[in-house]
């Protein structure tokens, strides 16, 4: 017989782990052991690859994983490899186009891809990269004529998710089979000590909250609340904001009228008392939203 | 080896320990990580890593480099790992020996290799363009494994000595991983130490593993077993004193507990050196 080339073997040793069935010609190739058979021995590495990767999965969507139980998470686990099998030497990335799956399997509930969408994104903020945060101190020699050209940018580790489904209540103990659609904006974000967090965020406000982390001047943030008077959007803006700075998601704030951003710091570095709160400095106050385990 | 020097006996740092390090409350002569899990754009084991390195030694260890592999090497990956290498100043990098991914696919395991030439050529080529792009010498680990092949020519520690010397690398040899594999396999341990060169050991590993029954498997959830500390003597009385690490990666226990195994690896370590000093 004709020696295979290292190629060959390994793709049949891949095709053997990650199909249902093991590929014949390596099975040939396989000395048995004194206690085990040559399937039972690439059978080792067969079930080494679901059950590891179906941990890292279940870590990554803790939520998804206990609402389907154990059988249907793993279930779930082997289509999504069959289709998804990973492609980042770092199995952080593993569980990237879970949301995607989900929404393609029609026999699962419909709100479990936005779930995993924002589990997902906890993931993504969670190692986002790091960066100086803006507060409230920072804005108070601020004069009001200069207000309207301010422009603010968030930090990375902030996603804004659009979801079908109001799934970020389901952390809040409500019952899977009682959630109904309701178009929703979630925003997730990690704080200074490095904790996740989430929150739904009131219909009201969530235009306005794109405008605002899009960089868009605080004139067109106020703008953006046009069901409400003028004073009235200026006053829901501005509540808008002290939100978002006591949440810490506001990296910094630039005007071309005053020039006011501050050179970047690099980590540790940030001096107590200056405009920007370096992210390692400590808790941010008054947290709205919910901190699971991640 | 003049590249890795004897850092003493150190522990594998895993997330359950990370407060322990913010604290400063870790006392340990060094640290392998795992190199995969810090290549995040930032976060808190970034923050844990900067913080682990200003009190001890560091040491990245790869897993998914595919040194064994037949799918080109990763560019982007290689990237990666010299960024982390310039920013965290490791004592030294280490790879295994064996391959991970076909056609750009991961499987995230530690896949053997058929010990033949054409196996062998492969490996040092890539052995050598890792280390050209990381300009420095690596250490290559062997695998535990549950498979042999009928057309292999090479016993294990021939092919992983003779890796070392073509491609003027080093080896981190897990002696737990050796144990594992002699008993799957039915090779005696003591012929693999007396098969390695003499002076290309760099580190050593040492781990816990499962009886499964049928096969031992190496899962890291376990004290290190007691064969594995009697061939951890012999190793340190072959290969004289070499920076070893513990490695714990499933039921992680307490950290008192850890490091009670990384300093019974250091009187071991005496012990052996005591009763059988190495010739000059």
């Amino acid at each position: 017989m004709r020696t295979p080339s290292l190629r060959e073997v390994q793709g049949w040793f891949w095709r053997s782990i990650t199909s249902a069935r093991m590929d014949r010609r390596l099975l040939g190739l396989v000395e048995p052991s004194a206690t085990l058979t040559p399937p039972a021995r690439v059978g080792v590495y067969v079930e080494a690859y679901l059950w590891r990767l179906r941990e890292v999965l279940a870590e990554d969507f803790p939520r998804l994983s206990a609402i389907l139980g154990p059988d249907r998470f793993t279930g779930l686990v082997r289509d999504y490899l069959a289709h998804h099998p990973s492609t980042n030497p770092s199995v952080r990335h593993l569980g990237r186009s879970m949301a995607r799956h989900l929404a393609g399997r029609k026999d699962l509930p419909p709100y479990l891809a936005d779930l995993a969408r924002l589990e997902w994104a906890r993931a993504d903020v969670f190692d986002a990269p790091d960066s100086d945060v803006l507060t409230a101190d920072d804005l108070r020699t601020v004069s009001p004529v200069e207000w309207p050209g301010l422009c603010f940018a968030p930090i990375p580790a902030l996603v804004l998710l659009h979801a079908d489904w109001p799934v970020h209540e389901l952390w809040g103990g409500a019952d899977p089979a009682q959630l109904s659609p309701s178009p929703t904006m979630i925003r997730v974000w990690r704080d200074a000590t490095d904790a996740v967090f989430h929150a739904g965020t009131d219909a009201g406000v969530a235009a306005a909250l794109e405008h605002l982390v899009a960089g868009e001047s605080f004139a067109a943030v106020c703008g953006a609340l046009a069901d409400v008077p003028p004073l009235e959007a200026a006053h829901h803006a501005t509540a808008l904001l002290a939100r978002c700075l006591e949440d810490g998601i506001i990296a910094r704030v630039t005007s071309p009228s005053i020039q006011r951003e501050a050179p970047r710091t690099p980590y540790g570095a940030c001096p107590g008392g200056t405009r920007r709160r370096s992210r390692s400095d400590g808790p941010a106050r008054g947290k709205s939203g919910v901190n699971p385990e991640r | 080896m003049r590249d890795f020097p004897h850092l003493g006996h150190g522990v594998g740092l895993r997330p359950p320990h990370y407060l322990r390090v913010v604290d400063g409350t870790t006392r340990v002569d060094w640290f392998e990580v795992i190199s995969e899990n810090f290549m995040l754009r930032g976060g808190r084991p970034l923050r844990v890593l900067e913080r682990a390195r200003a009190t001890a030694p560091i040491v990245l260890h790869g897993v998914s480099m595919n040194l064994g592999g037949t799918d080109p090497l990763d560019p982007h990956h290689l990237d990666e790992l010299a960024g982390l290498a310039r920013r965290f100043d490791p004592a030294w990098i280490s790879e295994h020996l064996c391959w991970g991914s076909f056609g750009r696919h991961y499987v995230h395991d530690l896949l053997p290799l058929p010990y033949t030439e054409e196996a062998l050529a492969v490996v040092v080529d890539r052995v050598r363009r890792v280390q050209e792009r990381l300009g420095r010498r690596i250490l290559v680990e062997n695998v535990s494994s549950y498979v042999t092949y009928r057309h292999s020519t090479l016993p294990e520690w021939t092919f992983l000595g003779a890796v070392a010397e073509s491609a003027d690398c080093g080896i981190l040899l897990d002696v737990n991983n050796i144990y594992v594999s002699a008993m799957n396999h039915g090779f005696s341990p003591g012929d693999y130490l007396a098969g390695l060169p003499l002076d290309r050991v760099g580190q050593i590993h040492l781990a816990g593993h499962s009886d499964a029954g049928t096969h031992l498997l190496d899962t890291h959830d376990h004290p290190v077993a007691a064969p594995v500390w009697s061939l951890y003597g012999e190793a340190v009385r072959r290969f004289g004193p070499v920076a070893t690490l513990v490695e714990w990666d499933d039921r992680i226990p307490p950290w008192e507990e850890l490091a009670a195994e990384a300093d019974r690896a250091r009187v071991l370590e005496a012990e052996a050196l005591r009763a059988y000093p190495k010739p000059a």
